[in-house]
């Protein structure tokens, strides 16, 4: 019968956290694919129908916001957000702890400003009841995952001071993965 | 003291090795609190208003296209039927290289999506018909680099949301330099396989060039994309962001019918897509904040009339920019440069008279000169990797040089004939 891997809680925690920004990842991926497709049943409906949708570009627009920050607590689990690693890489030890520890520190004080003032946004959005100017969307939902995934963004950061660093990749500046220009 | 606070914060968040966008952002919001009486959530909204854009949802479309003809396997038919054309060069099939390069980056705005697909199928073809690995390398990380230029592209593309300059205009502009950077990069292979044959070792095919042109029909699943996307777009018949959502469904259309796309394909490019688009979002957001921060109080303005003050000139503060974006190169990668460096590069170059189409041609050919310069040049990093070890860093690098070069002479001749980037353009209404 197969052992199960031995995991410490901390791994454990790395695992739980990895998949809940894979299924929000997820969700971002699908605002892509919906941007994708209301973009193309735009032209569809203005050339063949002749009746343009209302909505495709404040939906497009809210679709976008969306997929960046459902998406960026992913791709800080996965260090895929560019670094200048050029002291990193030429550190080691307590050094090289020490430095990864004040680059999330930085990460976590702008994650900090960030939500301040998105919270207020949020809270004026709420109370003013705004929509999109064309379609008259409610903005509020969309206002609350800027919120949540800048917190959910700082979590991770947070967990991960408390990590190993990461290991360099031998490219001063190159992600860990995911990065193609 | 606010230039030198600024300096000093963006130098010494930045290495650290915190996130390039935070950085920015906290440099900004360092700005807003100090020297704006603590409006910060100034930059929050320049966030929200620049995200929740129409104009930008064409990034991660374009990007999700590369990705998707990456998935499909389609360079692999694209290839083949290009190399019989090229054979009979000297330099063969390294000629094939740049072809299927540029041919790729009309339909794909990303360098190193180029260089990655073509050099899977190029590099253990090329190696295995006996070619010099190190020159495959080169050339492979010289043609990756015309996927930025050759419309569309992904940091014209930004550069025309982030600076309010026409996307249509700059994706045209930037199909002579590209063109002429192919070419560029042809000479240099028939020149250096004509002085030294055993880069390119192998004999002319016996197929006789008719033959070899119509086996050019294979190539009609990406000559069908180009119509699609850039047809679409230059006929003013769709946004540079509905060509793309056109692009994308032809993508997925081709890449089942010609190429080996698969359902799981399409979820792992879209997963790809997202995280791709967040890293460059992330940057995007510090820049914006930044670029707010500096706007609100005026800093670009004046940072003009201290430059006019100097006496440098339009072309000394050209020659300045374009020295400080090589060297920034070997340290950021060449979008992050660009996101970073427009605040304030773009209202002064454009305040000094360079037309804002130009710049953003000028400025992508310094991006790609970035992917060639060790140690970050992406296409020399992710191509060495693709080689598994047989081609060494700095190999890659030396024979990635006379392709760095060729991009510099071309920045020259862009300065000296601007009219090869605003031609095209100004006969357009886009």
């Amino acid at each position: 019968m197969a052992t199960l891997p031995h995991r410490t809680l901390p791994e454990r925690l790395d695992r739980v956290i990895l998949w809940v920004t894979r299924v929000l990842a997820g969700l971002g991926a699908a605002c892509v694919a919906a941007m994708a497709a209301l973009t193309v049943l735009a032209v569809v409906m203005r050339y063949a129908v002749g009746a343009p949708f209302a909505f495709t570009e404040d939906l497009a627009g809210l679709m976008l916001v969306s997929a960046v920050f459902l998406g960026m607590p992913y791709a800080l689990a996965t260090h895929a957000h560019i670094r200048v690693n050029l002291l990193h890489d030429r550190t080691r030890g307590r050094a090289r702890r020490g430095l990864f520890v004040l680059g999330q520190v930085i990460f976590l004080v702008f994650a900090a400003v960030f939500f301040r003032g998105a919270l207020a946004d949020l809270n004026l959005t709420m109370m003013l009841e705004l929509k999109t100017e064309v379609a008259r969307i409610p903005l509020a939902p969309f206002v609350a995952m800027m919120v949540a995934g800048v917190a959910m963004s700082a979590l991770v950061a947070a967990w991960q001071m408390l990590r190993p660093p990461p290991e360099g990749t031998g490219a001063p500046d190159a992600p860990q993965k995911g990065f193609d220009q | 003291m606010i230039w030198l606070a600024m300096g000093g914060t963006l130098l010494g968040t930045v290495m650290t090795g915190a996130i390039l966008g935070a950085s920015l952002g906290l440099t900004g919001f360092l700005i807003l609190h100090v020297w704006s009486g603590g409006a910060t959530s100034l930059g929050v909204q320049a966030v929200w208003n620049t995200f929740n854009s129409f104009t930008l949802t064409a990034i991660p479309l374009f990007i999700l296209l590369g990705e998707l003809l990456v998935k499909s396997g389609l360079a692999r038919g694209v290839y083949r039927a290009m190399s019989p054309v090229f054979a009979r060069l000297p330099g063969g099939l390294l000629h094939t290289n740049i072809a299927v390069c540029g041919l790729f980056g009309a339909v794909s705005g990303s360098s190193m999506a180029v260089a990655a697909a073509v050099g899977s199928v190029a590099y253990p073809e090329l190696t295995r018909r006996g070619y010099d690995r190190a020159a495959v390398v080169g050339s492979l990380a010289g043609g990756g680099t015309l996927g930025l230029l050759i419309p569309p592209s992904l940091s014209l593309l930004i550069y025309g949301a982030f600076t309010e300059t026409s996307i249509g205009k700059l994706f045209l502009a930037g199909i002579i330099p590209g063109t002429m950077a192919a070419l560029l990069f042809m000479l240099w292979i028939g020149y250096s396989s004509w002085r030294n044959p055993h880069l390119a070792p192998e004999p002319a095919p016996d197929q006789s060039l008719g033959r070899a042109l119509l086996g050019l029909v294979h190539i009609w699943p990406l000559l069908a994309l180009i119509g699609a996307v850039l047809g679409s777009l230059f006929a003013g018949l769709a946004t540079p962001t509905e060509s793309a959502g056109v692009g994308v469904l032809g993508a997925i259309i081709i890449g089942f019918l010609a190429g080996d796309l698969t359902l799981r394909g399409i979820l792992e490019a879209l997963m790809s897509t997202l995280v791709t688009f967040c890293v460059i979002g992330m940057v995007f957001m510090g820049a914006v904040i930044l670029a707010q921060s500096i706007s609100v109080l005026g800093l670009p303005q004046e940072l003009l009339r201290q430059v006019e003050g100097l006496g440098i000139g339009p072309l000394g503060i050209l020659g300045v920019v374009i020295l400080l974006y090589i060297v920034m190169g070997t340290i950021f990668d060449g979008l992050s440069m660009m996101i970073m460096t427009l605040p304030i590069v773009f209202p002064l170059l454009v305040g000094f008279g360079y037309d804002p189409v130009w710049l953003g041609v000028l400025i992508t050919l310094l991006i790609e000169i970035g992917m060639l310069t060790p140690p970050v040049g992406m296409n020399i990093f992710v191509l060495t990797g693709m080689t598994g070890g047989q081609v060494k860093l700095g190999q890659a690098a030396r024979a990635a040089l006379p392709y760095w070069l060729a991009l510099l002479l071309l920045i020259g001749l862009i300065v000296a004939f601007p009219g090869l980037v605003t031609w095209l353009p100004s006969l357009a209404s886009l």
